[in-house]
């Protein structure tokens, strides 16, 4: 493989390009900058990453063309822009030398690494990095796993990087297992396991409440026994010392009593004396009120007062006696008078009385009478009828002339018109005149006949109506004129010879004195109540003194008063004698309160005897109790009730504990913890030993790596043995190598080897290690020489000359000649080493843009 | 002569956590246990037997709510009003931090639980002496029917729970010789601890195992069953009653020349919702079928009541290759997968010799024993399992690319 070609296109510069051909080429350039531009293109074109390695470019936006052409001399063509932009190639399609582009996947065979899969082909690429006082130059590669270290190491390798070329499955087999042994918890810290202790933990703390809680429900059960035992032993000593201390405070109590009663003692004797004295004085005045006739019964203000009434009301009924009798004395006078006028009435009425005027022969008188008078109305008016009728008469008759006059002109005037006719034989100058005037006369006399007709048919016809209603009234007239006869012969035998009118005065009269007999009889009865009323009234009035009478009599006889007016007096003097008892008695009873005098000597002797039996039982206390030793048991009892009451106050606590415990213990089912828990247990020792046998196989992983590792290690040193061999044809450089922390480093036999030594034996290793892990074949070398990578100092100037001697060293160009020969070099120099400029090279500076 | 009726079971363990089966059926499976026991306290009354053996397991103490104690309490209470014996000794899963819970069980009238750690006899059924020890708590490693050796005209019945000569079980309890339960001249032994019903009988002796009466982990095979065991005189005469169950089966697959396909296949023709199948696979372990038994699981799951796949495959080590160098220069590197292969033998190589000492703080096991061994094996999985999905990455990656 090699580098044809290098077109640089700078986006704010001019374009330059580097023409290459085979052996050994050296690129000289003045222009600093300019290199730089180019080493920063290289960069993009030649450098292929390191695994997840990311490098910064400067300069992405320039462009660079490079022409390279494989081992089979197949032309390949590389454009690159950053590493943003896909690589593209542009391949060799033959004799017109037209370049086709292609993808990056064509491409792949030539480019992609087959282990680490990284894209970009490679060229070996590396610079001079420092160059320090008394050290080796050292180099810097742009393949990033390759790096120099003090201490003579010629190159260090990262063995990670090795092995990926080289057991790369084995190092992720043994990730994928590091990631299940971190899924499932290393450390029972985290992961699965973790998740499986906590939920273990939990489901034992549960269990262990279920224990705890039945063990603790013993526990209190027991406790709770004890606890009542506890109260009852304390509750029975209580009740002993209580005893004890009962009859102590009965002592003092009996004690106080006795004072007390002793006290009441000289009391109530003091007030049996006092009552005796004011028995002494009742007894006197009893006697004295017993002496007045009738007792207490006879002296009670109710009858003194029922007394006073009675006499008051005496003299009131009196009053009311004579008013009565006087105003019934008048009555019974009004009375006689009064029946005599009634019986001046009835003795008249007796003397005109007859059955004429009874009230039905009157009713009967009037009847006929007022029929009689309806006839005569009803006569009247049909006489007045009938004089308007009247005039109708001649009326018809005149119209019934009429008619007939008519109908005679009518003939007449027929009569006339015939003889015409039939010629009157003689027409003589009467007749003529006849019959001129009978023309004449026959047409006026059938006209009158005819009007006449007709006038006397339409009065006829007008008037029979009313003739026939006249004649109907004449009719009714004649029967009512019979009416009327006949009421006046029965008016006539009813009144006898009287007229009505007269008849009518009578019965009035008549009348009168009937009504007046009756209001007669009936004041008169109304007179005989009212004395049969005062009658009674007096009667009452005087039950009513009688019974006074009686009942004064009766409530006086026992004072023996005979007046009210002394019982009255005699009353005063033995309500005052009887105040004066009632005092001393007063007296006495608050003495005595409210008791009998015996009972106060009763008392007074069970007082005695009482006293005796309690100074009796103090005198048995004494012995019983020492007053010493109550204060102990007091102090005793209290501590024992508080005691109590503290036991008390537990047993409550722990029994609404053991509800609560046994209500919890009911509801948790443990069969379902259990199971949980045994499970849980089986699937931790299951992890245990998933992640111990993982651990295993890591290990033998981890061994396969190590193993893998050394046999590299040696593999690597023995080719670059080779290549060293190959290049300076000398058989005593050594390179082995030793692996350090995660590092293969490769060493030099030399303690202080040459730089230019140094620097053959590091492109050896580094050739050997491309060969084992990517190998790309025949990649070019490109080593790039420009002064400006040399952190070299004023100071340092000096230590130039050693980089000098290196770009100068004859061994490197011979052997950088041979190694030119296997493949493409391309040293790459500035103005700064003119010196390297060789007349030995094969090729000068070949193109400058 | 009267005929005496003994009824046997063990291993019940009531409120067992049933970790062999899905956490989604577990519930199911409890309710379950429960319902045999009802069942036996059923059939107990039904055939009026005189006695209820229980040789052990009545409950997992470790897990049993209170609701559990109850039900046996009620059902206990049921057997003792129509005067039945419930006569039973601890088990393994009855040990706690101690046995007060059965102790207040069997606080009643008609029963008896043995708690002594030294044999006691129950004489309150007539005609019949039943010993009984508490062989779990200090004696679980004595042979404690050497101490009984009985002999009178009664029925001599022993309640024991421990381990048979030869009894196919993983943690021994008290062992039992034939020589032992020869010389305790007892009519019948009633053993518990084995879940599995097993005649041991020698010559005129009876003994049995009557096995869990339910399927409470994947160590129990076939139908369950309690024993009704009838004494003429002091003949005994035993008699399987079948307790009902759910199906359970446990299947092994040899996997070496089958396809995925040919084992789905094969398991899907097992389908039944209400089946517990657990599929174990033996066979030679290949990276291949590193996924098989989860994608079987993922596949199945929802066909069966409970559905496991259980990797017993088998690892080869191919030793000639020890060292990378060795295989690096021996193989030729441009062939991607011959690379491979070589450098999972490299690997297999070097877990082999692995020393667990090695591994740092981590490593809880310290002695080279068949858990190391296990250990590698399952190392040597995960590792070959690891360098596949990194073959496979990078080959998708570069199909990709390309």
């Amino acid at each position: 493989m090699k580098i044809e070609k290098l077109s640089v296109c700078p986006e704010d510069g001019e374009q330059f390009e580097f023409s290459f051909g085979q052996g050994l080429c050296t690129i000289y350039d003045q222009d600093s900058e300019r290199l730089k531009k180019l080493i920063d293109s290289l960069k993009q074109v030649f450098h292929y990453s390191y695994t997840d390695h990311k490098e910064e470019i400067n300069n992405d936006m320039q462009q660079i063309y490079a022409v390279l052409y494989d081992d089979d001399d197949n032309k390949l063509g590389l454009k690159r822009r950053g590493d943003s932009v896909e690589v593209e190639l542009l391949l060799s399609s033959g004799a017109n030398e037209e370049s086709l582009v292609c993808d990056s996947n064509i491409a792949q065979p030539f480019l992609k690494c087959n282990y680490c899969g990284q894209i970009g082909y490679s060229s070996l690429l590396f610079v001079p990095e420092s160059l320090e006082n008394d050290c080796t130059l050292k180099w810097s590669f742009f393949d990033e796993y390759v790096k120099q270290e003090d201490g003579g190491v010629v190159l260090s390798v990262d063995s990670d990087f090795l092995i990926s070329h080289n057991g790369g499955v084995i190092k992720d087999a043994k990730k994928l297992l590091e990631k299940d042994i971190e899924r499932l918890g290393p450390d029972e810290q985290k992961g699965y396991l973790k998740e499986l202790k906590d939920f273990k933990n939990t489901l034992e703390s549960q269990m262990k409440m279920y224990s705890v809680g039945n063990t603790y429900k013993d526990d209190l059960e027991d406790k709770c026994i004890w606890l009542k035992e506890r109260i009852t032993f304390l509750q029975s000593r209580m009740n002993s010392i209580k005893q004890v201390l009962n009859i102590g405070n009965e002592k003092e109590k009996l004690t106080e009593e006795l004072k007390v009663m002793k006290s009441l003692l000289q009391k109530d004797m003091r007030r049996k004396k006092d009552a005796e004295t004011l028995n002494i004085t009742l007894c006197e005045h009893k006697e004295k009120l017993s002496s007045f006739q009738g007792g207490e019964q006879a002296y009670m203000p109710q009858i003194l007062s029922e007394a006073k009434n009675l006499s008051n009301a005496l003299n009131g009924l009196d009053r009311q006696l004579e008013d009565r009798d006087r105003t019934h004395k008048m009555a019974i006078n009004e009375l006689a008078n009064m029946r005599n006028e009634l019986v001046l009435i009835n003795n008249e009425l007796q003397n005109t009385e007859c059955t004429m005027y009874s009230d039905d022969y009157v009713m009967n008188v009037e009847a006929v009478m007022a029929n009689l008078r309806k006839h005569q109305d009803q006569i009247s008016k049909l006489e007045s009828s009938l004089v308007k009728h009247k005039s109708l008469i001649s009326k018809i008759r005149i119209s019934r002339i009429f008619t007939v006059l008519g109908l005679i002109l009518m003939a007449c005037s027929a009569v006339f018109g015939a003889n015409e006719e039939f010629g009157f034989l003689n027409r003589s100058g009467f007749g003529q005149i006849f019959f001129i005037q009978s023309h004449w006369m026959m047409l006026f006399m059938s006209l009158s006949g005819v009007l006449m007709t007709l006038f006397g048919f339409l009065g006829i016809r007008k008037i029979s109506g009313k003739v026939n209603k006249f004649n109907n009234m004449m009719k009714e007239k004649t029967v009512l004129l019979g009416q009327l006869a006949w009421d006046k012969n029965k008016l006539t035998s009813l009144l006898k010879d009287k007229t009505y009118e007269e008849y009518m005065e009578q019965y009035n009269n008549m009348a009168i004195l009937r009504e007046t007999k009756l209001n007669m009889e009936f004041s008169i009865d109304k007179l005989e109540r009212e004395i049969s009323k005062l009658d009674n009234e007096l009667n009452l009035i005087k039950v009513r003194i009688k019974r006074s009478k009686e009942r004064l009599y009766h409530i006086l006889r026992p004072s023996g008063s005979v007046s009210v007016e002394r019982y009255i007096q005699v009353y005063e003097e033995y309500r005052r004698q009887a105040v004066i008892t009632n005092e001393i008695s007063n007296k006495m009873k608050i003495i005595l309160e409210g008791k009998p005098l015996s009972y106060l000597n009763g008392q007074i002797d069970d007082m005695i005897s009482r006293l005796s039996m309690m100074e009796a039982k103090i005198e048995r206390m004494d012995k019983d109790v020492i007053n010493e030793n109550l204060e102990d048991l007091k102090e005793e009892y209290e501590l024992k009730q508080m005691e109590l009451m503290s036991l008390k106050n537990e047993l409550e606590e722990r029994e609404r504990d053991l509800n609560v415990i046994s209500y919890d213990a009911e509801k948790i089912d443990v069969w379902e913890i259990a199971s949980d828990l045994a499970e849980t247990n089986i699937e931790i020792d299951n992890v245990k030993k998933t992640s111990e046998a993982i651990k295993i196989a890591i290990t033998g992983f981890s061994n396969m790596i190590k193993d893998a590792t050394i046999c590299l290690g040696g593999e690597i040193s023995s080719l670059a043995n080779d290549i060293l061999k190959f290049m300076l044809g000398e058989d005593d450089t050594r390179i082995s190598y030793r692996i350090v922390g995660n590092r293969m480093e490769f060493t030099s036999n030399s303690i202080k080897p040459a730089e230019e030594d140094f620097f053959l034996k590091s492109l050896a290793v580094y050739l050997a290690v491309n060969e084992v892990t990517c190998a790309r074949g025949t990649s070019p070398i490109l080593c790039i020489l420009p002064e400006i990578f040399l952190k070299i100092g004023a100071i340092e100037r000096s230590n130039l000359k050693r980089f000098k001697t290196v770009c100068e060293s004859i061994k490197i160009k011979d052997a950088l000649k041979k190694l030119a020969k296997t493949r493409q070099v391309i040293w790459i120099i500035n103005e700064g080493i003119l010196n390297l400029i060789d007349e030995d090279s094969e090729q000068k500076l070949i193109a400058i843009a | 002569l009267s005929v005496i009726k003994i009824l046997h079971t063990s291993n019940i363990c009531l409120d067992h956590v049933l970790t062999d089966y899905h956490k989604g059926v577990r519930k199911d499976k409890r309710i379950e246990l429960l319902e045999s026991f009802d069942f036996i306290v059923n059939k107990a009354i039904q055939l009026e037997v005189n006695a209820l053996l229980i040789a052990g397991g009545i409950i997992s103490a470790g897990s049993v709510s209170l609701s559990t104690l109850d039900r046996i309490k009620a059902g206990f209470s049921r057997l003792t009003e129509k005067g039945i014996h419930v006569i039973a000794v601890p088990g393994c899963s009855d040990e706690k931090s101690d046995i007060s819970i059965l102790k207040e069980l069997f606080s009643n009238k008609f029963m008896c639980f043995f708690s002594d750690e030294k044999w006691s006899v129950y004489q309150d059924i007539e005609g019949v002496n039943i010993y009984g020890i508490r062989s779990t708590f200090n004696r679980k490693n004595d042979n404690c029917l050497k101490d009984l050796v009985v002999g009178s005209d009664k029925v001599e019945i022993g309640i024991l729970y421990g381990t048979f000569y030869q009894t196919p079980v993983t943690t021994k309890i008290s062992p039992i010789t034939s020589q032992d339960l020869i010389k305790s001249n007892l009519d019948y032994l009633a053993l518990g601890h084995y879940e599995n019903v097993v005649n041991c009988s020698v010559g005129k002796n009876i003994c049995w195992y009557s096995g869990s009466p339910v399927h409470y982990s994947f160590n129990t095979f076939g139908e369950r069953h309690v024993l009704l065991v009838s004494f003429k005189g002091k003949d005994a005469k035993v008699s399987r009653i079948k307790v009902p169950s759910r199906l359970q089966r446990v299947v092994h697959m040899d996997l070496n020349g089958k396809s995925f396909a040919q084992i789905s296949q094969y398991v899907k023709r097992m389908t039944n919702t209400q089946l517990c199948l657990r599929v174990e696979l033996d066979g030679v372990w290949n990276p291949v079928n590193a996924q098989l038994a989860k994608d079987l699981e993922d596949m199945l799951c929802d066909e069966f009541f409970h559905f496991e796949v259980c990797d017993n495959t088998l690892f080869e080590y191919t030793e000639n290759i020890l060292n990378f160098y060795e295989g690096r220069k021996s193989k030729d590197r441009d062939s991607g997968k011959k690379r491979g292969h070589d450098l999972s033998q490299i690997f297999l190589g070097k877990v082999q010799y692995t020393d667990n000492e090695q591994i740092d703080n981590y490593s809880y096991c310290t002695n080279k024993t068949g858990t190391d061994n296990e250990l590698n094996i399952m190392a040597s999985k995960l590792g070959l399992i690891a360098l596949r999905e990194v073959y496979e990455h990078e080959n998708r990656k570069v199909v990709s690319m390309s």
